[in-house]
């Protein structure tokens, strides 16, 4: 059975509802320190990195996190082709790192003002669900309720560079699917609205909101409305880690 | 009106700071590291009741104050010191602060702005080369490899050496 490692840095606090999420599609999960030797690390299929705060945000968010040996392990493995999805604090990381390049997470704003920390429901759309091992079963059709809870959520790219058009991407959304750039739809301020992307071959995603706590029916509040799986005993966003299931098997 | 407020005990943002770059990335020049944050206020009237008396800009249990300036040590033998500015690209404009003070201190503000200033110490003879290396090494953080105190696609950095100040 294709087993996934759940990294746990010093001040992440989703591991364990992560390893849940992982555990309910039939995977083979376990939660592995940071500090994990390189012999350990390649025997896993799959990483998650989780939300938190990994190293209490200190200098910004994730930037500590992504100058550990660790990440070069991360770095080999995607080359590799091995799937890697970084959750909130997790996608800090990564776009600290550079394994989803020219991308930096900004403080959350709404134009010229900041908003500051944010816990809510969102709803976001997938596009181009195929491109990505993370979202190759979800349908574009779908508006998706989804929690976030950051601070520094706002994707913004280096100059001269954007996102791969042909690429898969969530984005933050009214009720009714549209994409509409002001604030609280857009609740940090992205670019391009974008609530999580992958890097160019497929096999890296980066999203800020939790889709490990919209991955069961029983986690999504009466009131969030617009619930597009409500009927199914699973949230929406167990089809990240189905879909990773199935890439896997 | 510059103001430096800095911890009065440990500073573990700076520690952390420390850590990473010497044991993680292993900058083998790097002999200290501390920090500041900078308040840049824009206005005639005195300060110091607005920094003892109220929570706006500092915490006055945490942290101590200097106004215009800030100690800097005699030279030592092969040791440089290098001042980096670190300020977000997207700069807040405290409109909250400026409200604050005006109601309760009856002055106005024309302007805040805040950013960070690092105090990078290293060892070495070379003050050219070795500002060079601060800024490769210590400075902008390009990938997972190099680099911890600025990402640039987020912060705007003026890195200076000790005359400056």
């Amino acid at each position: 059975m294709s087993r996934v490692a759940i990294i746990q840095f010093p001040g992440s606090n989703c591991e364990r509802e992560t390893l849940a999420a992982v555990l309910a599609e039939g995977l083979e999960g376990e939660i592995v320190r940071s500090s994990i030797s390189v012999s350990e690390f390649e025997t896993f299929d799959a990483y998650i990195l989780p939300g938190g705060f990994s190293y209490q945000d200190r200098v910004r968010a994730g930037a500590i996190a992504s100058k550990l040996s660790l990440i070069g392990h991360l770095n080999a493995a995607s080359q590799a082709g091995k799937p890697i999805l970084g959750i909130c604090n997790g996608c800090q990381i990564l776009a600290e790192s550079g394994l989803v390049p020219h991308i930096a997470m900004g403080a959350n704003r709404d134009g010229d003002s900041g908003v500051g920390f944010i816990c809510d429901w969102v709803k976001v759309r997938v596009k181009n669900p195929e491109q990505n091992v993370f979202t190759r079963l979800f349908s574009s059709d779908l508006v998706l309720p989804i929690p976030i809870n950051h601070g520094e959520g706002q994707f913004i790219f280096a100059d001269g560079h954007s996102y791969n058009e042909n690429g898969a991407i969530f984005q933050y959304c009214d009720d009714d699917g549209v994409i509409r750039s002001e604030f609280p739809y857009n609740p940090n301020g992205s670019a391009h609205n974008l609530a999580g992307l992958g890097n160019a071959a497929g096999n890296v995603f980066a999203m800020m909101p939790h889709p490990e706590r919209a991955s069961f029916q029983k986690q999504i509040p009466d009131y969030v409305q617009g619930n597009a799986m409500a009927e199914s005993a699973d949230g929406p966003f167990s089809l990240v880690f189905r879909s990773l299931k199935e890439v896997l098997s | 009106m510059l103001v430096y407020t800095r911890l009065k005990n440990a500073d573990l943002v700076a520690i952390s700071a420390e850590i990473a770059l010497k044991e993680t990335l292993g900058v083998s020049i790097l002999t200290s590291l501390s920090r500041y944050c900078v308040w840049d206020i824009d206005c005639d009237d005195a300060l110091e009741p607005v920094l003892e008396r109220s929570y706006y800009l500092l915490n006055p249990n945490k942290e101590a104050y200097s106004l215009g300036s800030i100690p800097i040590s005699e030279p030592q033998a092969n040791r440089h010191t290098f001042f980096l500015k670190v300020a977000p690209r997207q700069a807040d404009r405290y409109a909250d602060i400026s409200a604050h003070i005006r109601t309760q201190f009856g002055f106005e503000v024309r302007a805040i702005s805040r950013y960070t200033l690092w105090q990078i110490v290293v060892s070495g003879s070379d003050s050219e080369s070795l500002q060079r290396q601060v800024e490769q090494d210590i400075v902008l953080s390009r990938d997972y490899q190099r680099g911890l105190l600025v990402n640039p696609i987020l912060d705007e950095y003026e890195l200076m050496g000790a005359e400056a100040f």
